[in-house]
C-alpha cells in the first residue's frame, strides 16, 4: 500500500524573462486510503502539483515519492509506464476524445498498456456500468451531458485501477444536479489501497477529505529572479 | 504499436470525414494528373515502339554518321536497298522515305509521311480499306480523323484515303500517313529515286561503304530524341506534383494535429506512448494517400480518353503508385507527427 511523500517541491517557469514559482519548498504526505483536498486560489499551484504528481511536469527541486517510485526522477519510458500503471487523472474540462465513444474513451488507458481490445472493452463496460452509464456506452462525448462526460472521465481514470487518483476541479463545470452524483462517485473510489488527491475550489468536496492541504498561503512568487 | 493506434486513427478519420473527403478529392486530382503525365511519358515509348514496329524491320540502314533514320533527311540512292538486301545476314531490305509534313486541306493536320513500296517493308498492316498501291493514294492513321474516301492536298499533290491504320503515330500523337515510295520521293526529293533509310530484316554482317546499320532500339531512340526536353519537363512536373500531393496530405494532417493538441495531451497524460501518437497520424496520412491513389487510378483512366496523345498505363506504374503514395503519406505526416510529439501533456490540465 504505497504512500505519497512530497518533499521540498519547487517548480519554476520562465515567462518573459521572469521566473515564476507556483510551488516553492512544498511538503506533503498522504497515506494509502486517504483523500487529500488541495485548496487555494487560482494560480496557487494546485494544478502544477497535480502535474508533478502525474509526472507530467519536472520540478526544479525537491522529490516526489509514491511508494518505492521516486516520481521526480523518472524519465522517458519510465514516466510513460508510471502514468500508464500508477496514475489515474480526472481533468477539469473532462477532456474526452470527441471521436471516440464513451466505451472507447474509457478503453484508452488499457489499450495504451497493450490490453487486448476485447478485454479492454469488457473492463470499460464494467466500469461504465459502475458509474451508471451502461446505456450511454456507445455515445460520443458530444451526445452526453456535462455530468455524464465527467462520469466517463472518472471511469477512464480508474479503469486500470490506479493506486494514485488525481482529480483537478472535478465539479468545476457541472451544475448542482450533477455535482451530487460526481461527489458520490468520487467517494466510492476511495479505498484502502488508493491515494486520492483532489484540487478544488468547491467546498462541497471538503467532506470527502482525510486532509485539506491549503496552497493559498500566498500568491506565486513572481520576479524572484530575473534572468 | 498498440491497438489504440488503429482505433484512434479510424475514429478520427470518420470524425473528420468531410475534411477527409475534401483532402482525398484534392489529392486524387493531383495524383490523377501525375498518373496522366506518367502515362503521357510512357506513351512516348509505346507510341514509338508501335510505329517503328509497324514498319516491319529488325533494323535500319542509314548514311554513316547520321543520327538515325527518322530525325535527319539524308539522301540514299534507292538502288542501295538491293545491294543491302544481298549482304549476308539480311533476308529483306526495302527503301523508305519518311518526313514530317502537313496536310494543307482544312483542317490542317501534321502527319508523318512514310513512303514505301506497296507490299514491301515499311508498309503497315491496314486495319480498314487497303494499302496504298498507286500514286495519290494514302493510308492514314485514325488519329488524323479522315475517313476512307476523303480527299486532301499535301505538298501540292491531291491524295485520297484508301485505308486506315491504328496506333501508328509519332511525337505525342502526330498521325502517320503511308503513301507509295514514288509519291514520297516526289514530295521530298522532287522525284529523284532516293530514300531516307533502308528497312532491313536480319542482321547484316557487312554493308556497302558509307552505310551504317542501326538496331530497332537505336531507331526508336532517334525517333524519341526530339521529345527529350518534353520528357525532362514531364519528369520534373511529376516530381513537383508528388510534392504537391505530399503538401496537401501534410497540411490536412497538420491542421488536424493542431486541432487535436488537447487530445494528444490527454493521450500522453493517460500513458499513451509518443510512438503510438505518431503511428496514429502516419496511418491516417498513409490511408489518405492510398485512398486518393486508388481513386486517382480510375479518374486518370477516364481523363486519358480526352487526350489526343498516346497515354499508356503500364503495370509498373500501377505497382509503383501505392508505394509512392505510402511515401507521400509518410512525408505528409511529418509536420503533424512533429506537432504530436511536441505537445505538452500538461495541456490536458488546462480549462475548456
Amino acid at each position: 500500500m504505497p504512500d505519497l511523500a512530497v518533499d521540498g517541491l519547487t517548480v519554476e517557469y520562465l515567462t518573459g524573462g521572469e521566473t515564476t514559482r507556483p510551488l516553492h519548498a512544498f511538503d506533503m504526505r498522504a497515506a494509502a486510503g486517504s483523500v487529500s483536498i488541495l485548496r487555494g486560489p487560482s494560480g496557487s499551484g494546485k494544478t502544477t502539483l497535480l502535474s508533478c504528481l502525474a509526472a507530467l511536469l519536472s520540478p526544479a527541486a525537491g522529490t516526489i515519492a509514491f511508494g518505492d517510485i521516486v516520481v521526480s526522477t523518472l524519465a522517458g519510458k519510465e514516466r510513460t509506464a508510471y502514468r500508464r500503471h500508477t496514475v489515474g487523472i480526472v481533468f477539469q474540462a473532462f477532456n474526452l476524445v470527441p471521436s471516440l465513444t464513451a466505451t472507447e474513451n474509457v478503453m484508452v488507458p488499457l489499450l495504451a498498456d497493450g490490453v487486448r481490445r476485447s478485454d479492454a472493452a469488457r473492463r470499460a463496460a464494467a466500469v461504465l456500468d459502475r458509474v451508471g452509464l451502461a446505456d450511454r456506452a456507445g455515445h460520443r462525448p458530444g451526445e452526453l451531458s456535462g455530468g455524464q462526460q465527467q462520469r466517463v472521465a472518472i471511469a477512464r481514470a480508474v479503469v486500470h485501477d490506479p493506486p494514485l487518483l488525481l482529480a483537478d476541479e472535478p465539479t468545476a463545470h457541472l451544475d448542482q444536479a450533477h455535482v451530487e452524483g460526481v461527489l458520490a462517485l468520487l467517494a466510492g473510489l476511495v479505498d484502502a489501497e488508493r491515494v486520492v488527491v483532489v484540487a478544488t475550489h468547491d467546498d462541497r468536496l471538503l467532506s470527502l477529505g482525510s486532509q485539506v492541504v491549503d496552497l493559498g498561503g500566498g500568491l506565486p512568487r513572481r520576479g524572484v529572479e530575473r534572468r | 504499436m498498440s491497438s489504440l493506434v488503429w482505433l484512434a486513427s479510424r475514429r478520427d478519420l470518420g470524425w473528420r470525414r468531410r475534411r477527409l473527403v475534401m483532402a482525398v478529392g484534392a489529392t486524387t486530382l493531383v495524383l490523377a494528373i501525375t498518373l496522366l503525365l506518367s502515362g503521357f511519358r510512357d506513351g512516348f515509348d509505346v507510341e514509338t515502339s508501335r510505329t517503328v514496329g509497324a514498319l516491319g524491320g529488325t533494323g535500319f540502314v542509314v548514311r554513316e554518321g547520321m543520327s538515325g533514320p527518322f530525325t535527319t533527311v539524308a539522301q540514299l540512292d534507292e538502288g542501295l536497298a538491293s545491294e543491302v538486301g544481298r549482304q549476308p545476314g539480311v533476308t529483306r531490305a526495302a527503301p523508305i522515305v519518311s518526313i514530317r509534313h502537313a496536310i494543307e486541306s482544312s483542317p490542317t493536320t501534321d502527319v508523318y509521311i512514310v513512303g514505301a513500296r506497296p507490299g514491301g517493308l515499311g508498309a503497315p498492316q491496314v486495319r480498314r480499306g487497303r494499302p496504298a498501291r498507286a500514286p495519290g493514294e494514302a493510308v492514314l492513321d485514325t488519329r488524323a480523323a479522315r475517313p476512307i474516301g476523303d480527299r486532301f492536298r499535301l505538298g501540292g499533290t491531291e491524295f485520297t484515303v484508301v485505308g486506315l491504320v491504328r496506333d501508328t503515330s509519332v511525337w505525342a500523337g502526330v498521325p502517320a500517313m503511308f503513301v507509295t515510295l514514288t509519291d514520297a520521293q516526289q514530295l521530298v526529293f522532287a522525284g529523284a529515286r532516293s530514300a531516307t533509310t533502308i528497312v532491313v530484316r536480319g542482321q547484316p554482317l557487312a554493308l556497302p561503304p558509307g552505310l551504317e546499320f542501326l538496331t530497332v532500339d537505336q531507331a526508336e531512340a532517334d525517333m524519341k530524341r526530339p521529345l527529350a526536353n518534353a520528357i525532362v519537363t514531364i519528369d520534373l512536373l511529376r516530381l513537383f506534383l508528388w510534392v504537391v500531393a505530399a503538401a496537401i496530405v501534410g497540411s490536412v494532417l497538420y491542421v488536424s494535429a493542431l486541432e487535436r493538441s488537447r487530445d494528444f495531451a490527454v493521450f500522453k497524460a493517460v500513458g499513451t506512448g509518443t510512438g503510438d501518437l505518431v503511428g496514429s497520424l502516419v496511418i491516417e496520412a498513409v490511408a489518405l494517400a492510398a485512398l486518393s491513389a486508388a481513386v486517382a487510378v480510375g479518374v486518370s483512366r477516364v481523363l486519358a480518353g480526352l487526350f489526343p496523345a498516346v497515354i499508356s498505363f503500364p503495370a509498373r506504374t500501377l505497382v509503383l503508385l501505392p508505394l509512392v503514395a505510402v511515401g507521400v503519406g509518410l512525408v505528409g505526416s511529418f509536420a503533424g507527427a512533429r506537432r504530436a510529439v511536441t505537445v505538452d501533456p500538461t495541456l490536458a490540465f488546462a480549462g475548456p
